[in-house]
């Protein structure tokens, strides 16, 4: 079939083949094994059939009982013998014995009477006719044990080939009528066999028509399959579950798209309106028009972020593009500083406890993930609120914690602020700052370094999120050097020590701590 | 001609209600749903601009609020999801126009105007008595052919008398109809800008003082 021009070969519809499908195959099988089975069942019950008559004893006719037969001694006369087909064939051999003696004795009283005739012809003429008698008499039982001889013999000869004909007649008809059940039984059990081919092969149709119907338009089209908790219903439902699952992320994708499209509108709005109400206004200066373009160059400086951001988010779901032992504790020293004069202004405590928390990782994106952490954590804050930003080695994993005051969050909305452009309060806003992705990009990145993340509300408002990062490969006796260099700093301070990697230590060993309330 | 704008992006809310107020419209700016709901009940707008996406309380509620409170605001939806089926949503929510994000602003002018004309039915698009004549859509007023140089207020006291057609307009009335929420009703500002609008009409005068009861153009 396969390379062949269907069109133009292909026969009439009832004339084709019908297709290699798993129903016919599955159908003569049944079929095919039937017959097998029943040929040898009729091939059995033929032979035993020819083995039961074999042995049984071939019924006689019945040779009358007279003195004459007796005195013939006939019956060792008979037996069995093979005969040319090699079956068992009765055969009758005459012995001559018995009739033989008889005949003798008829002519030796013939040659008696001879002798005596001459003597008794006239002095003993009854005693010759009671001879004469006697032999007559003789002879008439004579004739008549040899006619019941014949007959008994021609009944014999005929018993044999009667029964040897009738036993073959019985054999054939037995085949005959064995075949002809079997070919009809052989035609129900193919009929039945392609209904329940049918019927056990019917949920993979469904399956495969409902694959086929399903794209990516209707994935929420489920197979739902019924029936017995069988293979095909196991297929059927772990097929479910992969739609399922392909739903989901198709869902998340489109959502994703419409919520980018969205957010990249946004700032294009702004543009628009900014640039077509300065041009709008009839009374529009330099200094109005000016305002107008620095206006536009801020919304502009926010699409560029969005991107960045976009490209953030797909650089960390791509995974790890190289892994380097890096320490938290110094990216959090490096990131801290530039986040003062915000912290200050939003009148935020912030404290800083870095311990030494190496692990590996690819330091682009886990300086973004830092970044997103301290950005949220200043943002999503309350004025006089507080940040604190623990690092350090728990249980043999780096780990690092940022805890903020902030507004209250219900504990049922966290899961939807690690989806990309969730915000709280249910809204895609764009006025409190931020673009809706920061947890989301931690989120991708934490996932990429095969990193825990586990953000919890405060029970008193904020976020406490931490990111719990598997153990550099190797590094035990470094963890130990770090623990002991660390451990001189005095435990509890709220100042941390940060004696990270020595490159950075200068910049780190200052324990960033800002907590300037300033007053206005 | 008030309007309110609701809008959660600040600044997209400010430079639209500063591009209203230069095509002589009294704007109110409310920044999530809730609030804009509140100023709709409470103040008489002529339009409301409805962003779909909002805070607090969303756009399509707020829509369906207003049609419910049974105002006679025009609701102009705007959004950013400009697929038709969001377009035919928003209008089957009650919303009287449409407009996708990102939009042009002279077209959002234009079809504030349309809704503000359609809100108050048998008004023509220009407004005329005598040799006056207000021509709504473009936002301009003549006299005798001679383009008047008017604030944004005085173009919306004009073309409130013009609309009522003989019928007198309280002060009050036009405070609540052409001055936004900022305006204090005690500084007489209705007086001084009416003061203004006639001489800037010159003569002969064209708004009658009725007394204790307020202005009129034309007969009844």
């Amino acid at each position: 079939m396969i390379g062949l021009p269907r069109a133009r070969l292909a026969p009439p519809r009832w004339l084709r083949l019908p297709r290699r499908t798993a129903r016919l195959r599955l159908t003569a099988l049944y079929g095919g094994l039937f017959l097998l089975s029943g040929v040898a069942l009729v091939a059995i019950t033929y032979g035993l059939f020819e083995r039961a008559t074999e042995y049984k004893t071939p019924h006689l006719p019945r040779i009358p009982h007279t003195p004459a037969i007796q005195r013939l001694k006939l019956p060792p006369a008979l037996g069995y013998a093979p005969g040319p087909s090699g079956q068992g064939v009765v055969r009758l051999i005459p012995r001559p014995s018995g009739l033989a003696q008889a005949q003798r004795e008829l002519g030796q009283a013939r040659r008696e009477l001879a002798r005596a005739r001459p003597q008794l012809v006239f002095s003993l003429p009854s005693q010759l006719s009671l001879i004469q008698r006697r032999v007559t008499q003789a002879q008439h039982v004579l004739a008549q044990d040899q006619r019941q001889l014949a007959d008994a013999v021609h009944q014999l000869a005929q018993v044999g080939p009667i029964q040897t004909a009738q036993r073959a007649s019985d054999s054939h008809q037995l085949l005959v009528n064995s075949g002809i059940a079997l070919a009809i039984v052989a035609v129900l059990a193919l009929i039945a066999g392609w209904l329940l081919a049918g019927r056990m092969l019917r949920p993979i149709r469904t399956i495969t028509r409902t694959a086929r119907r399903i794209s990516s338009a209707s994935l929420h089209e489920r197979l739902a399959l019924d029936g017995p908790q069988d293979e095909l219903k196991e297929l059927g439902d772990t097929l479910d579950d992969l739609f399922e699952r392909l739903d989901a992320a198709f869902e998340a994708q489109r959502q994703f798209v419409a919520n980018a499209s969205h957010e990249l509108r946004a700032p294009l709005t702004r543009q628009r309106a900014l640039i077509q109400v300065a041009l709008a206004d009839p009374q529009a200066s330099l200094a109005s028009l000016r305002a107008a373009h620095e206006r536009v160059l801020a919304s502009e400086r926010h699409l560029e972020q969005m991107i960045d951001a976009l490209l953030a988010l797909t650089r960390g779901q791509a995974g790890l593009q190289r892994r380097e032992r890096l320490d938290l504790a110094g990216i959090l020293a490096k990131a801290l500083p530039a986040r003062e004069a915000e912290a200050a202004a939003r009148e935020l405590t912030v404290q800083a406890t870095l311990d030494p928390a190496p692990t590996e990782g690819d330091p682009r994106l886990l300086e973004r993930l830092i970044a997103n952490l301290l950005d949220n954590a200043i943002c999503h804050n309350v004025p006089h609120g507080h940040v604190a930003i623990t690092t350090g080695i728990r249980d043999g994993h780096a780990f690092l914690t940022v805890a903020n005051s902030g507004p209250a969050i219900p504990p049922e909305e966290l899961p939807r602020l690690l989806q990309p452009f969730q915000r709280l309060h249910g809204a895609r806003t764009t006025h409190a700052g931020g673009n809706g992705l920061g947890l989301a990009i931690v989120g991708a990145i934490a996932a990429a370094h095969r990193a825990t993340l586990s953000v919890q509300a405060r029970p008193d408002g904020g976020l406490s999120v931490e990111v719990g990062f598997p153990c550099a490969a190797g590094d035990g006796a470094d963890a130990g050097a770090y623990s002991t260099s660390s451990s001189s700093s005095p435990a509890g301070s709220s100042a941390g020590s940060a004696g990270a990697e020595p490159g950075s230590a200068a910049a780190a060993s200052g324990s960033w701590m800002s907590g300037r309330a300033s007053a206005r | 001609m008030r309007v309110l704008v609701i809008e959660d992006d600040e600044e997209l809310a400010g430079t639209v209600a500063a591009g209203l107020r230069h095509a002589r419209m009294a704007v109110d700016v409310a920044l999530d749903g809730q609030a804009g709901l509140m100023r709709a009940l409470v103040n008489d707008y002529d339009v409301i601009v409805l962003d779909r996406d909002l805070p607090v309380l969303h756009g399509d509620e707020v829509c369906a609020k207003l049609v419910a409170a049974g105002g006679r605001s025009g609701v102009l939806m705007l959004t950013g999801a400009a697929e038709s089926e969001d377009l035919v949503d928003g209008l089957g929510l009650g919303a009287d126009d449409y407009l996708p994000k990102p939009f042009d602003f002279p077209v959002l002018v234009a079809r504030i105007g349309a809704l503000a004309r359609r809100a108050q039915p048998g008004i023509p698009p220009v407004l005329e008595h005598g040799d006056v004549a207000l021509d709504a859509a473009k936002r301009s007023a003549r006299r005798r052919g001679r383009e008047l140089e008017l604030t944004p207020k005085e173009f919306g006291a004009l073309e409130l008398l013009l609309a009522a057609q003989g019928r007198v307009v309280s002060a009050e009335e036009l405070l609540a109809r052409v001055w936004d929420e900022n305006a204090d009703p005690f500084t007489g500002a209705v007086r001084i800008t009416m003061s203004r609008l006639r001489a800037k009409l010159g003569d002969p005068p064209v708004i009658e003082t009725v007394a204790k009861a307020g202005y009129r153009i034309g007969d009844p």
